[in-house]
């Protein structure tokens, strides 16, 4: 009978009749042997062996971690660097990178708060508030993407220049931290719905919008773009309007990472979000998605900004000082990025004797 | 007749490349700033702006090395690098003269050690540069932490002191040796088989490891000395300085000096690039926020400022091809 490491059903159904019992659980045991095959192969797969062990390592350690008060704290806490990252990975799929998150999370966090206190306050003004901020991280992302897409500035740098405006920006309309916004912000964001917090609820709803871009096939042009522009651009693919577009979507998901912490803080800070930039990055690629652009997902970025907040939670939790935590904070990134890059080179040698003919035992 | 054509031909050229552009521009803001506030342009002023300027300089050598040896090579642990530098070097010496020779040694071989742990990642294990060298400086920021424990660092000795800040002909002590190192610099680039082979390799590391280079060794050397080289420039920022007054003093220099490569003239993509426009390019940030000091305007419109000149200088000769190429 012929090999099957992908398990076809066609093949499968034909000699159904004739197979016995034995050779069934044989396929059986091929099958799941294949699920595991493309199960371990998944970029993000090292990012959820990281987190399942940190998971279980805090429960050992700190039993009260699990208590639902501390989940949905967590999370809330979380969702700022999970939404940037989120942004970020857009900008990495498609070759790009975005330095200027951090400052702009500092941006939009100003004026969401002067926007509203200038106006007085009133429900509608609050909504007034919330489309300035999201306005300003779509026209801020849309600079970056003219910058780099149309103008043809290295990212690095370009949105380093960007980063150093929005900073200054942010100074300008706000000197110091201050300003207040109705502690409604606050109760609506910590709320929990029949027992799922509120910001849980948001990154699902991010999450159905990621798949619905996904059935646009919006991703896959993003994807062909980060991987090979040129050939992307020989397949008549809108290249620039790709890359416009997942910088706008960074900016707009960096303005949601800014209502959010503007709801947690209830007040305006022009500094808040300095790391952020560097911290997402790194998410990103520990989730598994080439820096290089064109490979990756949505779900390795999310677990891997997990993976980083979590590293903190396990030193503090084990007595270690916060020098500690600093220091594992870099060596599990290393670690754990040297690692992938063993994993991928073994697969892609793999993927070679294939394509030679070689093919699996 | 052809003479002239041809003369123009290159006059052109010569203005177009990026560091005469960078160089005209130095001469610009040094006229516009000596309008505005007579003096601007003065030699003492100039030679001011350039002792801040030399650090930076100094640090991007290292970084301007790894850039042009391609392969998306960045370092970013740079900055804290330089803090380590000067904290190790202040450790080690105690404020001795003669404790200064070993607290150099300390210096060269730890920062050299932490720097080839960045090219081993980069090269052996495939980490992304950029990854890799923001991990390493998370690692670092860690290390000194552990050596300062929180306390005050011994500042500087007095010959270390000495040496960069004391003047000799009314030039500081550190001017020298950006010189003595831009023409090192200069001359390993263009006069050695390192240089050629470096080149080779950031132009594309294929061929050049089919001429028989060594690619992820020549790379791994390059981050070690770019590590070498941000250490013994925090070692010469602690004289500069006298003291450490806090643990983030060389986090400044991590992006500022990816930028000074790259107002230099020098591409990202690697291969391609002089030490001399890193000179000018480490110059002219530097003049351009002494400018902007000058001008007297608030704090957040200067940044403001300094990031959208940023951009109109890389506008100017920093693109990427055009597609259709």
């Amino acid at each position: 009978m012929r090999r099957n490491s992908i398990g076809q059903p066609s093949i499968l159904k034909k000699h159904k009749k004739w197979r016995s019992k034995g050779s069934k659980m044989k396929i059986n045991k091929q099958k799941a042997k294949a699920w595991m095959h493309s199960f371990t192969h998944k970029p993000y797969f090292l990012a959820l062996i990281i987190l399942i062990f940190f998971f279980i390592l805090l429960g050992f350690i700190e039993r009260r971690y699990y208590s639902l008060y501390n989940l949905t704290t967590k999370i809330r806490l979380w969702m700022p660097l999970l939404l940037v990252t989120l942004g970020q990975t857009f900008v990495i799929l498609g070759g790009g990178l975005d330095m200027s998150v951090s400052t702009l999370l500092a941006l939009v966090n100003v004026i969401v708060v002067q926007v509203m206190m200038s106006l007085g306050g009133g429900p509608w003004h609050q909504i007034i508030a919330i489309i300035a901020g999201l306005t300003t991280g779509l026209f801020a992302g849309f600079l970056n993407g003219l910058l780099v897409a149309h103008l043809r500035l290295p990212p690095l740098i370009s949105t380093y220049g960007t980063q150093i405006v929005w900073g200054g920006l942010a100074l300008r309309i706000m000197h110091q931290s201050g300003g207040e916004v109705p502690f409604t912000w606050y109760n609506v964001y910590s709320a929990t719905i029949i027992g799922i917090p509120f910001s849980l609820i948001i990154l699902v709803l991010l999450m159905l919008g990621i798949h619905f871009l996904k059935r646009t096939g919006y991703l896959v042009k993003l994807k062909a773009c980060g991987g090979n522009i040129h050939g992307a651009y020989e397949s008549v693919l809108p290249v620039n309007a790709l890359r416009v577009k997942s910088y706008m979507l960074s900016g707009l998901f960096t303005a949601l990472a800014a209502l959010c912490i503007v709801a947690e803080t209830v007040t305006g800070n022009p500094l808040s979000g300095s790391g952020y930039e560097l911290e997402s990055i790194s998410a990103v690629a520990l989730g598994g998605t080439s820096l290089a652009g064109g490979a990756g997902g949505f779900i390795g970025s999310i677990l891997g900004a997990i993976v980083l907040k979590l590293i903190n939670d396990v030193i503090f939790f084990a007595g270690l000082g916060v020098n500690y935590q600093v220091l594992a904070q870099g060596l599990i990134i290393i670690l754990a990025l040297a690692v992938g890059g063993q994993l991928t080179k073994q697969s892609q040698k793999r993927g070679v004797t294939m394509l030679r003919g070689g093919g699996e035992q | 007749m052809k003479n002239p054509s041809i003369v123009a031909r290159q006059a052109k050229e010569i203005i177009q490349t990026p560091s005469v552009i960078a160089l005209l521009l130095c001469i610009l803001i040094l006229f516009i700033g000596n309008l505005i506030s007579p003096g601007f342009a003065s030699i003492g002023l100039i030679i001011n702006i350039l002792v801040v300027a030399s650090f930076v300089g100094l640090v991007s050598g290292g970084q301007f090395l790894i850039i042009l040896g391609g392969g998306n090579g960045l370092d970013l642990s740079v900055g804290r690098l330089v803090t380590l530098g000067a904290i190790v070097g202040g450790v080690v010496s105690q404020k001795q003269d003669a404790n200064l020779i070993f607290a150099l040694l300390a210096v060269i071989v730890v920062t050299f050690a932490l720097g080839l742990v960045n090219g081993f990642g980069v090269t052996f294990f495939r980490i992304p540069p950029l990854v890799m060298t923001m991990s390493m400086s998370i690692v670092i920021i860690a290390i000194i932490r552990f050596i300062t424990g929180g306390i005050g660092v011994p500042g500087a000795s007095k010959l270390l002191q000495r040496i960069t800040v004391g003047k000799l002909f009314n030039i500081p002590g550190i001017l020298y040796f950006w010189a003595l190192f831009a023409i090192f610099i200069h001359f390993l680039i263009n006069n050695t088989t390192f240089g050629i082979k470096l080149l080779a390799t950031g132009t594309n590391d294929y061929t050049a490891s089919l001429a028989g280079v060594n690619v992820p060794r020549l790379r791994t050397l390059l981050y070690g000395f770019s590590g070498m080289i941000a250490g013994v420039t925090g070692f010469l920022y602690l004289g500069y300085l006298a003291s450490v007054y806090n643990i983030s003093l060389g986090d400044k220099f991590t992006l500022i000096s990816v930028i000074a490569v790259v107002v230099g003239g020098t591409s990202l993509g690697g291969g391609k690039g002089s030490y001399i426009g890193v000179v000018i390019g480490a110059f002219l940030l530097q003049l351009m926020e002494s400018f902007l000091v000058t001008i007297r305007i608030e704090q957040s419109m200067r940044q403001m400022l300094f990031g959208i000149i940023l951009l109109v200088i890389i506008f100017m000769y920093g693109r990427g091809r055009k597609m259709q190429n």
